[in-house]
């Protein structure tokens, strides 16, 4: 054998191993650290609407990304028909994606996040919050993420020139606000609009009256309602108040094709000067502001009480929170994107942006500018304490049959009465379902 | 067959039986599992109850509702589709010994909506038939206002607008399939009617409808399953409402699983198979029994 040849050959075959040995190793270790951190929401918490709060600033991630080039985020975006049947299903077999994005309350009944989401209440910015107590659920633990005060409210959003052509003034309590109706039905403008096609639209009024009946009247009402002691019908407050309700349908305030109408017809409704009023949120307000500038719309708290104290605005869950689910393949890089948003300069990011306007709750953050209708409902309402939380937060089981037989009473097939005593079996029977105790 | 052959048969079958038994035969004993335990979001664990979930069922007023106006829309989409789909069929099958252009026109119109998204059909039919939509002005327009109605809120007709709008869309898929079933029937005995002076409405009722039997089988069942298993036109129109006077079993399924009651929901499931079942099933072997060769 030539000794050369041979010296050569080991040389070479050194060499090359050597060479590979160098691009495999690194590649091996950058391929164990590279992780995909997972983001799922419905397709409304991604979007840029005015007042979604939902923080997805691409440059937030971006510069995320940046910092953490082992980390990639992917949003998964569910339509929202399918985002609770989607996340639900997800949860149950253990498939859950690193950070979820949902709506509070809902998350607390609908998706159970006591049992399926990490308490973050331990976490360092849980420390930096204005109001923990905003981010904590019943049982004095915190499995969201949201770093915005509540500057949203629900009322009645009203044309200022309709009510200024008229001479009209913001009602302040019920009687004042039927007399608000017949004067403008005289003057054949449509008191209200009603898109009561859509099941979550009516509900706003009762949904207000009764979260602050248990607020100001019986703070021992839900809890009652909730350990089944008290049945819904048997509270004769909640009938009355839905009862005003109902008035304004018997009375022709709404046009007659309320249960045709859905919320898409809205705009054009409320542009258009036929229609004075409507029962609705803050959201709309900023939303026509960019649609249509010239419609000059505010909002005004339900007038449903005789009491003017009672008639406050109503906040509803706090929308579009993060979570991280306990079956997460990536806990600790959710961790760390949510410690990374919750940063002066990352929020500031987000606050520079017109859309996502919002009051920040971290001590270490400046207010930034909110949109006039968030400003007015945050100097006016939130800063008085003339606020409520809505009774949707309060309740444990899903809704949508009680919003069914709110559609049934504007159709004349039920009484107030029928729909609390309806409610009252569904409520029980989907309590019992869900193995809540004293049902 | 040698048996040594039989087993190469089996063989080359079992890939496929494989993946059917997965796909198929497993979810179904699972789902068969799961409509009788108490699964629902939140609870620890599935317990079985039993045929709890069906007396339950049973025993609803809602869901009661919503099994009567599934059979109330398939009685409707029946009859109208193959009633309606044959006579079109009829029509434009109109044979004069040449080829007729207008025939091909219709017969694409006809078949048109058929192709097109139900949920679009449902966002173009809530505004048509809104109290002040296109159909009641139309109805207005000639003199008949005293017809027009609250097509989608109605809770007496709310149903029969849906299946209406169903029709409409199926109308000319059936059209196709008779259309067909009637040209694949041999002229020679449209010829020798004829000769023997049978009438059209006779050679209708005593050749082209035993022979186009086969046809009609197929169409019957296609459109029961259809209007037994509806769920698009009513999720796109109404969604059920208004109130619950518009649900069916598969809109309730829908809403089931949405309140997290999911062994509730795959028992309306699964009474909404054995009931495609029980009814098809006897129906086919019946109807196959009227089937006439040609």
């Amino acid at each position: 054998m030539n000794i050369r040849a041979a010296h050569f050959r080991k040389a070479v075959f050194a060499a090359t191993a050597a060479l590979l040995l160098g691009f495999v190793f690194p590649l091996a270790g950058q391929s164990a650290k590279k992780v995909t951190l997972t983001i799922e929401c419905s397709q409304t918490f991604k979007g840029s609407g005015t007042s979604t709060n939902s923080f997805f600033n691409q440059a937030n991630i971006d510069a995320f990304q940046a910092k953490y080039p082992n980390i990639k985020v992917e949003a998964l975006l569910i339509p929202d028909a399918q985002t609770t049947q989607t996340l639900q299903t997800k949860l149950a077999t253990g498939e859950p994606s690193d950070l979820i994005v949902y709506n509070k309350v809902s998350a607390e009944n609908e998706l159970d996040a006591a049992n399926n989401m990490i308490d973050l209440s331990g976490e360092p910015w849980f420390t930096r919050l204005r109001q923990p107590e905003l981010l904590k659920s019943i049982d004095g633990r915190a499995y969201m993420f949201y770093m915005a005060m509540p500057t949203s409210g629900v009322g009645i959003v009203y044309n200022k020139d309709v009510f200024a052509k008229y001479g009209i003034s913001i009602p302040t309590t019920y009687n004042e606000f039927i007399k608000v109706c017949e004067t403008l039905k005289a003057k054949k403008v449509t008191p209200l609009y009603g898109p009561f096609k859509d099941v979550w639209t009516f509900q706003i009024w009762p949904t207000t009256l009764w979260g602050t009946y248990g607020a100001k009247k019986d703070a021992k009402l839900f809890a009652n309602l909730n350990s089944g002691k008290v049945k819904w019908s048997s509270v004769p407050e909640l009938t009355d108040l839905l009862a005003r309700a109902d008035n304004l349908v018997k009375k022709g305030y709404f046009q007659k094709s309320c249960l045709s109408d859905d919320y898409n017809g809205a705009p054009a409704a409320m542009s258009s000067g036929k229609y004075a009023m409507f029962i609705m949120g803050d959201w709309f307000v900023s939303d026509m502001a960019t649609k249509s500038p010239k419609t000059n719309l505010s909002l005004f708290p339900i007038p449903g009480y005789d009491d003017p104290a009672l008639n406050v605005i109503d906040q509803g869950q706090i929308g579009g929170c993060f979570m991280i689910p306990k079956k997460a393949k990536h806990i600790d890089e959710a961790k760390l994107f949510l410690d990374f948003i919750s940063q002066p300069d990352q929020i500031a990011r987000d606050q520079a942006v017109p859309s996502m306007a919002f009051l920040p709750n971290f001590k270490d953050v400046p207010d930034g500018k909110l949109l006039p209708v968030n400003q007015m409902i945050y100097d006016n309402y939130v800063k008085t304490g003339r606020t409520t939380t809505e009774m949707n937060a309060y309740v444990r089981v899903d809704l949508n049959d009680l919003w069914k037989y709110y559609q049934d009473m504007i159709g004349g097939v039920k009484t107030p009465k029928d729909v609390l005593a309806a409610w009252d079996g569904k409520f029980a029977e989907l309590m019992k379902a869900k193995g809540q105790p004293g049902f | 067959m040698k048996k040594a052959d039989k087993l190469y048969s089996i063989a080359w079958a079992m890939p496929a039986l494989a993946l059917y038994a997965i796909l198929f035969i497993f979810p179904l004993i699972a789902g068969l599992y799961s409509s009788m335990t108490d699964w629902t979001m939140g609870k620890a664990e599935a317990r079985f109850i039993g045929l709890g979930n069906f007396a339950f069922i049973l025993n609803d007023p809602e869901l009661l509702g919503s099994i009567r106006n599934t059979f109330l829309y398939t009685i409707i989409v029946v009859v109208f589709k193959n009633l309606l789909g044959f006579f079109l069929a009829v029509a434009v099958n109109i044979d004069i010994g040449r080829r007729v252009k207008v025939n091909d026109f219709f017969r694409t119109v006809f078949y048109l909506p058929a192709v097109l998204s139900t949920i679009v059909i449902g966002v173009v039919f809530t505004r048509i038939l809104h109290p002040d939509g296109l159909l009641n002005n139309v109805l207005s327009s000639v003199g008949l206002s005293s017809l027009a109605s609250d097509w989608l809120v109605n809770t007496k007709i709310v149903m029969i607008s849906i299946a209406g709008v169903s029709v409409w869309q199926w109308v000319g898929y059936h059209m196709a399939i008779y259309l067909a079933g009637m040209q694949g029937i041999s002229h020679d005995y449209y010829e020798a009617a004829m000769i023997d002076g049978a009438s059209s409405s006779k050679r209708l009722a005593k050749i082209t409808v035993p022979l186009l039997m086969p046809t009609i089988t197929i169409n019957v069942i296609l459109s029961l399953i259809g209007g037994l298993k509806g769920f698009s036109e009513v999720y796109a129109l109404t969604g059920g409402g208004p109130g619950h006077a518009s649900q069916v079993l598969t809109t309730e399924v829908l809403a089931k699983f949405g309140e997290g009651r999911w062994g509730l929901g795959t028992a309306l499931n699964t009474l909404l198979l054995a009931l495609v079942a029980v009814i098809c099933v006897p129906l086919l072997t019946q109807m196959r029994k009227q089937e006439v060769e040609g």
